[in-house]
């Protein structure tokens, strides 16, 4: 019985949810990392030339990490409501990734 | 056995098809560092065969997996399915809305090498501006 209330939808729409982050974030990573860039040529700056792989490490530990345990928060908030009107996990789980993304982006737009 | 294989089907609509467009897309707006003109057709032809892959899977996954739901009788993949032919339609419009902002649409874009121009070998008159050295 649990797995087929709200409790066990709850559960099912966050891995959809998380699913779509990942899906981003290899897509952005993969996008990218695919695209050549032109040899930089003077590296004495720090962090002036790093490869693709190092970038993508760099930004994911300095910025990517925090952004996503905040979306990931922000998620499941809106998750618990959306379960409740959303009879499909997958629905709900797409649903809250989306108004997750879009509160998160209009709370930094509203601040900056 | 049947589940698990319209589940599989399912979800590599869902995030696969989104996986191989945003590819595609980001590729298509970069500014990719492409020394010779091989390089930048080469760099283009993959972003076209990215993206003709994405478009293509929209439409064929969510019909391929409503017929075989369908036929298994499975009503639970059937729903799924019938929604994602309004999610095929969403990512459809999506993608024409970032399509629509694009200067010489979506594929065959093939972009800007940095080779240098040949250099001029000739002299070419130009009736009242230039005229060549003995000439």
């Amino acid at each position: 019985m649990d797995q087929h209330g709200v409790r066990g939808r709850y559960g099912r729409s966050m891995a959809v949810a998380s699913g779509w982050y990942g899906t981003a974030i290899a897509a952005v990573a993969v996008g990218t990392t695919s695209v050549p860039s032109a040899p930089r040529d003077d590296c004495a700056a720090w962090f002036s030339c790093l490869s693709p792989g190092e970038s993508l490490v760099f930004v994911g530990l300095v910025w990517g990490t925090p952004v996503l345990l905040g979306l990931l928060g922000v998620t499941a908030l809106v998750a618990a409501l959306v379960v409740r009107v959303l009879p499909s996990a997958v629905l709900a789980g797409t649903t809250s990734a989306a108004l997750g993304v879009g509160v998160c982006a209009a709370v930094y737009l509203g601040r900056s | 056995m049947k589940r698990a294989g319209l589940g599989g089907l399912f979800f590599a609509w869902l995030y696969g098809v989104p996986f191989l467009l945003l590819v595609g897309l980001i590729r298509r707006v970069s500014r990719p560092y492409t020394p010779s003109a091989d390089d930048a057709q080469a760099f283009g032809a993959t972003t076209d065969a990215v993206l003709t892959a994405g478009l293509l899977l929209n439409g064929v996954l969510p019909v391929l997996g409503l017929l075989l739901a369908v036929l298994a009788g499975e009503a639970l993949w059937r729903r799924h399915f019938a929604g994602a032919l309004a999610g095929m339609v969403l990512l459809y419009v999506a993608v024409a809305l970032v399509a629509g902002m694009t200067s010489t649409g979506l594929t065959g874009h093939v972009p800007a090498d940095q080779e240098s121009d040949p250099p001029v070998t000739h002299c070419v008159p130009i009736s009242g501006g230039r005229g060549c050295p003995g000439g």
